[in-house]
């Protein structure tokens, strides 16, 4: 019904796929590039693998201080050069990327990289730290204010892995930030800007032969040790409840524990959150998904948004969902059929679920990788990671090859009658107390 | 198998179309409408179809105003009717001509969504 | 065969561009001179997309999501003042569904009556509503009625000021989805699969009729308007009209007023400039939370505006953008830059929205 005759003989026409390259310098500095050479423009930069997980609570958010002063102090040069600078902080890497298109060239750009990341390790002036300090306590101070859905997200992140390095929020505290100091910064990239710690990352129009040799010649880091962290993190069931009725909804989110990035059962984990995927409440075409859970979420307007996550990182990983509310009333219920359709997925989630959950993700991981600087950043996050960065194709070899069977064995293991971390924010009087919604997590019979 | 309002529309047409059935059913059919009375209370057939169901709740929705409007006026006139134990006035009574299936084409289209919809939750993917 | 033969030539008529790539995802766009500077009554154009996607004579939208879920692809329907743009974002492989996908929907959407209050209308709402949240969307929106009254300065959005029946957007629907009316581009898509699955789709049935665009440039106005509104922030909003031969000069202004390059960029929350075929509309913003900082910076920026300043050092940020911009996007029009020079900012129309007992008239700026 689906396939047409002429799909056969088109695929013979599809452009090949390239695919990324790696390669290890003497002093440990990786270089990997992903090259598209029918792209006007490309991204370079380097990927460090450490984010909030390195810091501590006293230094929360420098990695998030680093980020602001990358973009700040760069920003004048770069602007007359024709780089776009972009930075992206998580909890296991941060990354310092630069774009360019013709004029800039490879050359121009690594020098202007190079300066920053001097400046971070100390050549920079007292003001420019101040500066981007400020920037990062004034996000900091708008995300409490204004982002609840990202509150509750951090928080559960707080609560899952209490007392371990994954409990930091990425954009750091504002307590922290304020009593941050110039000298705290600095030790903190001199420590964690290594070789031994870094990639560098090339995408679009520029070959990795060029960058291999720039790079040899232009870019100097750090050398030293690679930073260990001293804890590992792990998952503990708990909660943690920031009720507010001053606002307007509820936020919540509930989570089993996940897949780390290096699991076998990553791509596994990620096709069972995307069998729930995300729902819309106000956009037509998300209503009449084919997912079991919103009949019943739509037939009493349980919530006005979800989304369900596989987030994995170094050490653990969170599987669950996060929902936006504004029939607070019934966040009972949602929670409720939300956990006994989790328990389908290891009695009797359906062959078309799972394929269709695999087209899905198929596709949310090819849209993901169309802008240079998103595929250098994943880049530099897998090389670091996992030693080298799958290719595209590769993974979806891997998702194809996830059967049924997989899924419910995945999920009977990890999220059958397992502990789960919970928080919310909001309006959540009705969002019931922990032991109530983990009895949800298994079903007595079926 | 339950009967739904496709297969009852489904049979209907196939006895119209049949000469030899329709020419026993309908006569018979015409005999259950005066015997029922309904049109005397001022109501048409498709008032009394049930309507405490998804398919019928959806179709009563999508009815254009007006014609939601005279339904509801022919309910409370023939409630009343029934209350005071009278039958309408001679002149009031519904003409056949004006008995006609209002709700029918709701129906048939609410039913044709839901049985969609089933077929597609429980699709059975093939492996090609 | 001469039936194909016929079809092929009328498809050739079609403005078909697509980019191959490497990418393992497809996009594939159609859009159309539908726009709300087209519409026929206010909103009629929002709606028409809002409906786009829903039941056709081929198709049930819900048969349409589930299947497409299983291929692996979504779509995507918007609005702008110039344009409906139908979109599909899918797997390499599927495109010849998809192609036929979008033909279903601009040749045979079925536009049943029950679909308009049951899902197109609280849709539309919904956009309204997010729409109306925001000040400087507000702003954009007010800018636009000023400087072209109507044509572009149209509203997008439907807000039933005017009613739209089902019938008026059918009418519509019928007038702007002919085949001289639309383009087409693909991104990550071969160019001759596209142009042959195009032949194969009901875009061929399409009717020919003419092309809503055109060439002579609408007529623009000097103006102001202020809007009070507890609703968020403040925002004080200038905006010129732009002919045809200096977009370049403000897609540079654009980037150089954002960037480091200016000493403006601290105080400037946006910059837009929308380009048309026949015109173009620069905006810029300053928003706050206090009306008085807000009057202030929007002077401050006025003023310097208003001397003459050389702006060419933006020109490479800009090819920038305007690259990376291009990678992404299915349609691309291309611009020279090299003759950017100097700018210097003339008449200008002015919108104040907010706090407006503290905000500016135009005649202080």
């Amino acid at each position: 019904m689906l396939r047409t005759a002429s799909r056969s003989a088109f695929k013979r026409t599809l452009a090949s796929h390239a695919k990324p390259q790696l390669t290890e310098l003497s002093n440990g500095l990786k270089v990997a590039t992903n090259t598209n050479d029918q792209a006007g423009s490309a991204c370079v930069g380097v990927v460090f693998g450490s984010g909030s997980t390195a810091e501590n609570p006293y230094n929360n958010g420098v990695s998030s201080v680093l980020a602001n002063f990358f973009k700040a102090e760069g920003a004048q040069p770069a602007a007359k050069a024709g780089v776009q600078l972009s930075t992206n902080v998580s909890r296991d890497s941060q990354s310092f990327l630069a774009s360019y298109a013709g004029a800039a060239g490879l050359n121009k750009t690594l020098d202007l990289l190079q300066s920053q990341i001097a400046g971070a390790l100390g050549s920079a002036s007292d003001s420019a730290f101040t500066g981007a300090l400020q920037k990062s306590i004034k996000q900091a101070e708008q995300f409490e204010l204004n982002n609840h859905a990202g509150r509750a997200l951090e928080h559960l992140h707080s609560t899952a892995f209490q007392n371990t390095p994954l409990a930091l929020p990425v954009r750091g505290t504002v307590e922290a930030l304020q009593e941050l100091e110039k000298v705290d910064i600095q030790s903190f990239a001199q420590s964690h800007f290594r070789n031994s710690n870094a990639a560098i990352v090339g995408s679009g129009n520029v070959s990795h032969e060029e960058l291999v040799k720039a790079v040899e010649s232009q870019l100097s880091l750090q050398s030293g040790e690679k930073p260990e962290l001293k804890k590992k993190s792990s998952f503990l069931g708990s909660e943690v409840r920031l009720r507010d009725d001053t606002l307007p909804k509820a936020w919540i989110c509930i989570a089993a524990e996940g897949e780390s990035v290096t699991s076998p059962n990553y791509y596994v984990a990620q096709v069972a959150a995307e069998v729930f995927g995300s729902f819309n409440a106000s956009e037509p075409a998300s209503q009449i998904q084919g997912v079991k859970l919103l009949d019943e979420i739509q037939d009493y307007h349980l919530c006005d948004s979800y989304d369900h996550f596989s987030l994995s990182y170094k050490d653990s990983g969170l599987w669950g969902f996060a929902a936006e509310i504004s029939n607070t009333h019934q966040i009972d219920d949602l929670t409720h059929f939300t956990l006994k359709q989790w328990n389908r997925l290891s009695i009797s989630v359906t062959e078309q679920e799972v394929a269709r959950a695999k087209s899905l993700l198929k596709l949310k991981l090819g849209s993901s990788a169309v802008d240079n600087v998103s595929i250098a950043n994943s880049l530099g996050t897998k090389t670091l990671a996992l030693g080298s960065s799958p290719d595209l194709t590769e993974v979806f070899g891997k998702i194809d090859a996830i059967s049924v069977k997989d899924v419910r064995s995945w999920a009977s293991s990890r999220l059958w009658d397992q502990d789960i971390a919970i928080s919310g924010t909001g309006q959540i009087e009705s969002l019931l107390d922990y032991m109530r919604l983990r009895n949800d997590m298994s079903m007595m019979r079926w | 198998m339950p009967q739904t309002f496709t297969s009852i529309a489904k049979m209907g047409d196939f006895i119209l179309k049949t000469p030899a059935l329709s020419k026993i059913v309908v006569p018979v059919a015409h005999q259950f409408v005066k015997f029922s009375g309904y049109r005397k209370m001022g109501l048409r057939f498709d008032d009394l179809i049930s309507e405490e169901n998804d398919i019928a709740q959806k179709a009563l929705s999508r009815l254009p105003e007006e014609e939601s409007y005279a339904r509801n006026f022919r309910m409370i006139r023939a409630h009343q009717s029934s209350l005071t134990h009278h039958l309408l006035p001679k002149t009031q009574w519904i003409k056949p001509e004006e008995d006609t299936p209002y709700i029918l084409p709701f129906l048939l289209e609410a039913e044709a969504e839901a049985k969609e919809k089933a077929e597609l939750d429980n699709l059975e993917l093939v492996k090609s | 065969m001469i039936g194909s033969r016929m079809r092929m030539l009328a498809a050739r008529q079609y403005h078909i561009s697509a980019k191959d790539s490497a990418s393992k995802v497809s996009t594939l766009a159609v859009r159309v001179h539908a726009g709300s500077r087209y519409a026929t009554k206010d909103g009629v154009a929002h709606l028409l997309s809002r409906f786009n996607f829903h039941n056709t004579g081929n198709k049930s939208a819900l048969r349409l999501v589930r299947e497409s879920e299983l291929l692996g692809g979504r779509f995507e329907s918007s609005v702008d003042r110039e344009y409906i743009t139908l979109k599909a974002t899918f797997l390499k492989e599927d495109l010849p569904y998809y192609v036929s996908a979008l033909g279903d929907v601009v040749y045979k959407t079925s536009f049943r009556p029950h679909e308009l209050p049951e899902s197109v209308l609280p849709a539309a709402k919904h956009d309204l509503a997010k729409a109306q949240a925001c000040p400087v969307k507000i702003s954009e929106s007010l800018l636009y009625n000023v400087v072209f009254r109507n044509n572009l300065g149209n509203a997008v959005l439907y807000d039933g000021v005017q009613k739209v029946s089902l019938e008026d957007i059918k009418t519509y629907a019928d007038k702007v989805y002919t085949r001289d009316n639309i383009e087409i581009a693909g991104l990550g898509v071969n160019e001759a699969d596209l142009k042959r699955f195009v032949n194969d789709s009901l875009f061929a049935s399409l009717p020919q009729g003419t092309s809503l665009a055109k060439e002579s440039a609408p007529k623009t106005y000097v103006g102001e308007t202020r809007l009070r509104s507890s609703k968020g922030d403040s925002v004080a909003a200038i905006a010129v009209p732009v002919a045809k031969a200096d977009f370049a000069t403000y897609e540079v202004l654009a980037t150089y007023l954002t960037s480091a390059l200016s000493d403006l960029s601290s105080v400037i929350s946006k910059v837009k400039f929308d380009s048309y075929s026949n015109a173009g509309l620069f905006s810029l913003y300053v928003k706050g939370p206090d009306a008085k900082a807000v009057s202030e910076n929007v002077q401050k920026v006025v003023s310097s505006l208003k001397k003459t300043q050389d702006i060419s050092v933006a020109k490479d940020a800009t090819a920038l953008r305007l690259a990376l911009k291009s990678e992404t996007e299915p349609f691309v029009e291309q611009l020279s830059l090299d003759k950017v020079k100097d700018f210097k900012l003339g008449k200008f129309s002015y919108v104040a929205v907010g706090d407006v007992s503290n905000l500016p008239f135009a005649d202080q700026l």
